[in-house]
């Protein structure tokens, strides 16, 4: 189960090995302090000799020094493991997120990746966190101290043993029973969260169609069941509490019974059997041993709670990227020709629609193109198999005149930039993010890039220009001035073929006219593929793609296909209407 | 739009005192509960102190003298019968304890339900504006994360709190009933260990702050990147964005470090200290038995017997781990009574206030009819703005002597760019917002006069951004009317053209909408939306940007089911594309919080002015 993590346990094995010796040497440490208590008791307060006081007091005080010097050390060690397990883990994960391909990424949806790598790479961190240094200790503490029982007095000692599966038994069936009912009330957490996000999000819905009180009934019901589960699942817990109470009273009677008839018999002397100091440090290992058992089972409870975690960060460490390079990929690509070749394509593998059936076309460099078509019609899917964000279930897609699959991912995406239709601006100022397409960009590159996106008249105004802030989804910029950005983004790349997948939407269609006379005077080799919902914005393209449904219904220029199209027909009327 | 007001992560603050006495206050409400948890839980302390004496008793009172018998002839019956009774005095130990402890569970459990009610039923009368001027993201970690920490403060901390803190007064008492001499050694080492928990404490807490920020940066940028993901591609940016993800991910390991060991190398260093007091008290206690030192106690001067030492003994071990653990608890305990403080800012928070008299029933399909409590008056439908002002923040105004008439019957188009003030005129309509000055009538009543609740079921509002709640499709057009049969859904959903691809759904009507309605587009989202509010049948309709993810083929086939049920109603609305409002009965032109431009199509176009240059797209809308 734990493979995938093995490279990054391996990465702190030093430090875990450390660390483990070191809860070792306190462990021991820390059983061998009640031994000499016992005799400073017994030899020295009990018989009034303060020459054995000392003696032991100082051997106690040098072991209790040893104790905490080793329990520095291993906490030491066992936070650089626990540590730098995690700091590999992350940065494993994160690197394995940034070879998914858009495939990959929808499959688990970029919220889920989220929590991924964030929520449950924290429980994992402390699941093994707790493995190295809490499951060593207690295991180790119970075997030393039923060692040193058994060094005491092997009849109370093998009682002592009689008791390790007892509880474990027992503890095992109470968080048997309980974990389902813990389960239920996690669900019951999650759909009340669920509740309160979507009354957050809507609440303006919520107020308009006057719902409170139907809203305010839904959560009651769902903060019951939390109630509900919550008391039932606690109260499984709270039993352990008196439940231990009993073992350790257990205990304290069977030794003090045994242990009163063993003095008996041996006189009180210590060469012949138990001695009264003897049995106070039997005590001692007896609660020791039992402070570990539980101490056990409550790490068993943290791995079952962390489990889920454990398997969701595995999901992602496992998943392989749908898109790979190839082997002795090409590393230039010639021209932006593009050719479809009988392609097909579904967005999963058992899907029984195709968003895309029976594509051929062939577009040469340097040619704009437009495509329009209803919601679903495949728009975007068409593009996206030009970058290789997607590949096609059937047939081939060439640029430049090789199959797309032969290319080297990096070089075929610097040459093929794509406008997605949903713009992220990042954290950062108006420069990083152009950055983003092309690190090396000079300023005037950028000026050039966001002249031809139309972008510089807004930049210009701003006070700090291109040094601007943008925050976390750009929200502090409108949707058209995201567009224009983005577009400037994608042109700094210098691409040899340029996709705008409804990119201009929110632009004014004046704006919208300029950028389309500044990309075909000032890239004039580019290839140009605009998707637009405007007929506007395309009906000067050289072709234009008609889509329906998946397929093109028409390939040719505007007036042609007003004449010959009647799709292309009725959209235009109802948008010149 | 609204004014959003962004939200920057708070600095922590001290916790004001009043928050733990009202968490009490919260507590004393389960008075015959807490009798009987008090109760239990002295019971349990007791039997627990007492039974680390039980040793000592054991040995002094029957194993020695039994020695002293005949070897072959050993009475064990006193002994066993002093096991009996203490077998007893335990019992009613663990009884105490479970009955302790199952009822703090039900206590914790109440106090969370008590709070978590208070904090939803709040949510429901919170004003719009909160919900504006708070970040979503904010508002629900009080809901989640504030209520989980507060769950572990009351059922975990404070219990565990006032469980160390009766038996250390327990075996503070008890230390002092035996000796106050040696009382004296272990109070200088509680100095020593209070000094030493304050120290790394306040410096743990900091550390832990500190590692909170660093996550917190670490988290941040994960999750940029992962929603960014598919921009990431597109750019070739993965590379970079490893390295930078590397450096980040660094100074959080740093810091973690840092305060990660400081805060673990506390336990060991606190067990030493406690096991050295151990020691020095054997050493003081054996010297002060040999020299004969008088033993001051609570009980007067005693002699200093071996059994009082070794009990002591037994005592200071208890009574050290208990300082290391308290002392370590109480700044953790302070942080998270914070999570407390922000839940009681929120149901402090000023509720939307309803003043209204005026009632507004439904007598029948599309008819309604006004009760002030004597007289009833059928709606007409005219809603009246006289010159408004209204801001969102002081001193910025959003509206500037806003006039509109709207009859009944009419379709009011407000067109604009963004921040023009377009959708606060709605919001001001149904009382999200109360207005500066000017007035808002409907049928010449002022809305101030009229019931909320009244006002707003006779407006339904269709927003761009399209909230669906998790259920079926048909339970969310239902949202609009809550008595409204399959068959009335569904014709509403025919209406709006909604009908042909629900109906190609696998389980129709029935298909679960869940998170983020994965599986349907905004489009059909949209239309959705819109039946729920045809389904309402209000008298009213404000359709703010309703269709603006409807292509523009669908879009004209849907207007026609759009004007069905706009007819006869009361209608303002909003759009971005000009197509959908060109046969509007008036177009009002905003732009900066000012009309500046009324009339229809026809008539706009013709004066070439603001409206001319957004419909022939020589000027942006954004």
């Amino acid at each position: 189960m734990f493979s995938v993590f093995k490279n990054s346990i391996a990465k702190v094995k030093k430090e875990s090995i450390l660390s483990m010796i070191f809860i070792l040497f306190e462990t021991a440490f820390e059983i061998v302090v009640p031994f000499m208590m016992a005799k400073l008791i017994d030899l020295g307060i009990e018989n009034s000799n303060m020459q054995n006081v000392y003696r032991f007091g100082f051997i106690i005080i040098g072991l209790v020094i040893g104790q905490a010097l080793s329990g520095i050390f291993c906490a030491v060690f066992a936070v650089k493991a626990g540590t730098g397990f995690a700091y590999d883990l992350r940065e494993r994960l994160f690197s394995r997120l940034q070879t998914f391909a858009f495939a990959n990424i929808d499959k688990f949806s970029t919220g889920s990746l989220v929590t991924r790598s964030t929520t449950d790479i924290a429980n994992v961190q402390r699941a093994f966190q707790m493995v190295i240094r809490g499951a060593i200790r207690s295991i180790s503490m119970c075997f030393f101290s039923l060692y040193f029982a058994y060094r005491v007095n092997f009849e109370i000692a093998r009682c002592l043993t009689f008791l390790v599966p007892v509880i474990i038994i027992s503890f095992v069936i109470v968080s048997r029973l309980a974990m389902p009912i813990f389960e239920k009330m996690f669900g019951a957490f999650d759909a009340l969260n669920n509740i309160m996000s979507e009354n957050i999000h809507g609440i303006r819905v919520v107020k308009t169609f006057n719902r409170e009180e139907y809203e305010f009934d839904k959560m009651k019901k769902s903060a019951d069941d939390i109630y509900n589960y919550s008391v039932k699942a606690e109260s499984y817990v709270a039993i352990w509490d008196p439940f231990m109470n009993i073992t350790v009273y257990t205990i304290l009677i069977i030794i003090s019974w045994l242990g009163a008839k063993a003095i008996i018999a041996s006189g009180n002397n210590p060469d012949l059997g138990l001695t009264t100091g003897k049995l106070m440090s039997l005590i001692t290992y007896g609660l020791q041993m039992l402070m570990s058992l539980m101490f056990m089972s409550m790490i068993y409870v943290m791995l079952i709670i962390s489990s889920a975690s454990i398997k969701r960060v595995q999901e992602v460490l496992v998943e392989e990227t749908l898109i790979r390079n190839p082997e002795n990929p090409i590393y230039s690509v010639p021209n932006g020709e593009i050719e479809f070749k009988n392609v097909n394509f579904k967005y999963h593998e058992n899907s029984k629609h195709r968003i895309l059936k029976d594509i051929n076309v062939k577009i040469n460099s340097g040619e704009t193109i437009g495509i329009i078509g209803g919601t679903g019609s495949g728009k975007s899917s068409i593009v996206n198999l030009i970058p290789r964000l997607y590949d096609a279930t059937q047939g081939a897609v060439y640029v430049g005149g090789h199959n797309v699959k032969e290319y080297d991912l990096n070089t075929l995406r610097k040459s093929v930039g794509i406008v997605l239709q949903k713009n992220i601006l990042f954290t950062g100022t108006i420069a990083s993010n152009l950055r983003f397409g092309n690190e090396n960009a000079s300023i005037e590159d950028m000026k050039e890039a966001c002249d031809i996106a139309s972008a510089l008249e807004f930049i210009n105004e701003k006070p700090e220009g291109f040094d601007s802030k943008v925050e976390q989804g750009g929200t502090n910029f409108s949707g058209g001035q995201k567009q224009r950005l983005s577009i400037a983004r994608t042109i700094l790349k210098k691409p040899k073929i340029i996709i705008f997948d409804d990119s201009t939407s929110a632009v004014d269609t004046k704006t919208d006219a300029k950028i389309r006379n500044g990309l075909k005077n000032r890239l004039p080799d580019t290839t140009k593929i605009i998707i637009s919902q405007r007929i506007i914005s395309i009906k000067e393209c050289d072709k234009i793609m008609v889509l329906d449904n998946g397929r093109i219904i028409a390939f040719d220029n505007h007036d042609n296909l007003l004449k010959n199209c009647e799709l292309y027909r009725e959209i235009n009327e109802v948008q010149n209407s | 739009m609204s004014a959003r007001r962004k939200m920057t992560g708070e600095p922590v603050k001290k916790v004001k005192k009043g928050t733990f006495l009202r968490l009490i206050s919260y507590v004393l409400h389960y008075k015959v509960r807490l009798v009987f948890i008090f109760i239990g839980l002295m019971g349990s302390i007791l039997v627990n102190v007492g039974s680390s004496l039980f040793l000592k008793i054991a040995i002094d009172d029957y194993i020695t003298p039994m020695l002293l018998q005949d070897k072959n002839n050993v009475d064990f019956g006193p002994f066993k019968h002093a096991m009996f009774s203490f077998a007893g005095m335990l019992s009613i130990g663990v009884i105490s304890t479970l009955v302790f402890r199952l009822l703090m569970v039900k206590l914790s459990n109440g106090i969370l339900r008590d709070i978590r009610e208070q904090m939803y039923e709040k949510m429901q009368k919170l004003p719009i504006k909160f919900f504006d001027t708070n970040n979503a993201g904010d508002i629900m970690s009080r809901y989640t994360n504030d209520l989980d920490t507060l769950r572990q403060v009351v059922s975990e901390a404070i219990p565990q709190t006032v469980r160390g803190v009766i038996t250390f007064i327990t075996i503070f008492i008890s230390m002092l009933m035996l000796s106050i001499n040696l009382f004296i050694v272990v109070l200088f080492m509680i100095v020593v260990m209070v000094l030493f928990a304050k120290w790394s404490g306040d410096r743990s807490l900091k550390s832990y702050r500190q590692t909170q920020a660093s996550i917190g940066g670490l988290n941040g940028y994960v999750e940029e990147m992962v929603l960014g993901a598919k921009e990431v591609k597109v750019y070739c940016y993965e590379q970079r964005n490893i390295d930078a993800f590397k450096v980040k991910n660094t100074d959080w390991a740093k810091a973690v470090v840092k305060a990660d060991t400081l805060s673990n190398i506390v336990f060991p260093f606190m067990n030493s200290l406690g096991n050295i007091l151990y020691v020095l008290i054997a050493f003081a206690g054996g010297t002060m038995a040999l020299k004969g030192v008088t033993n001051l106690t609570l009980l007067g001067p005693q002699t200093l017997t071996i059994g009082t030492i070794t009990s002591f003994m037994t005592f200071t071990k208890t009574f050290s781990s208990l300082i290391g653990e308290l002392s370590s608890q109480l700044p953790y305990l302070m942080q998270s009574l914070s999570g407390a403080e922000r839940i009681f800012d929120l149901i402090d928070t000023e509720p939307e206030i309803d003043n209204g008299t005026y009632k507004l029933e439904k007598v029948g399909k599309n008819s309604w009819q006004w009760n002030d409590g004597e007289n009833k008056v059928p709606l007409v439908g005219n809603i009246v703005l006289e010159d408004v002002n209204f801001s969102y923040v002081e001193d910025k105004p959003v509206l500037k002597h806003i006039n509109v008439y709207a009859d009944k019957g009419q379709k009011v188009a407000l067109v604009g760019a963004t921040g023009a003030g377009k959708t606060t005129i709605t919001n001001l309509i149904n009382r999200f917002y109360e207005i500066n000055d000017g007035t808002i009538t409907y049928d010449g009543i002022n809305v101030v006069d009229i019931k909320k609740r009244d006002l707003r079921e006779s407006l339904a509002i269709v927003l761009q951004d399209v909230n669906l709640f998790t259920g079926t499709i048909m339970e969310n057009i239902r949202y609009g009317k809550l008595t409204a049969t399959d068959e009335e859904c569904i014709a509403a959903a025919k209406l709006v053209y909604a009908d042909s691809f629900i109906e190609m759904l696998p389980d129709g009507y029935n298909t679960i909408i869940k998170g983020d309605s994965g599986g349907l587009s905004q489009g059909q989202k949209q239309l959705i939306s819109i039946a729920r509010a045809a389904v309402a049948d209000p008298p009213c309709l404000i359709l703010d940007e309703a269709t603006s993810s409807i292509d523009t083929r669908t879009e004209k086939l849907v207007q026609k089911g759009m004007d069905s049920i706009m007819k006869g109603r009361t209608v303002f609305i909003i759009a971005h594309r000009l197509s959908t409002i060109r046969d509007a009965d008036v177009i009002m032109v905003m732009r900066n919080g000012e009309i500046i431009e009324r009339g229809t199509h026809e008539s706009l176009l013709e004066k070439k002015g603001h409206y001319y240059e957004l419909y022939t797209g020589i000027v942006e809308i954004d």
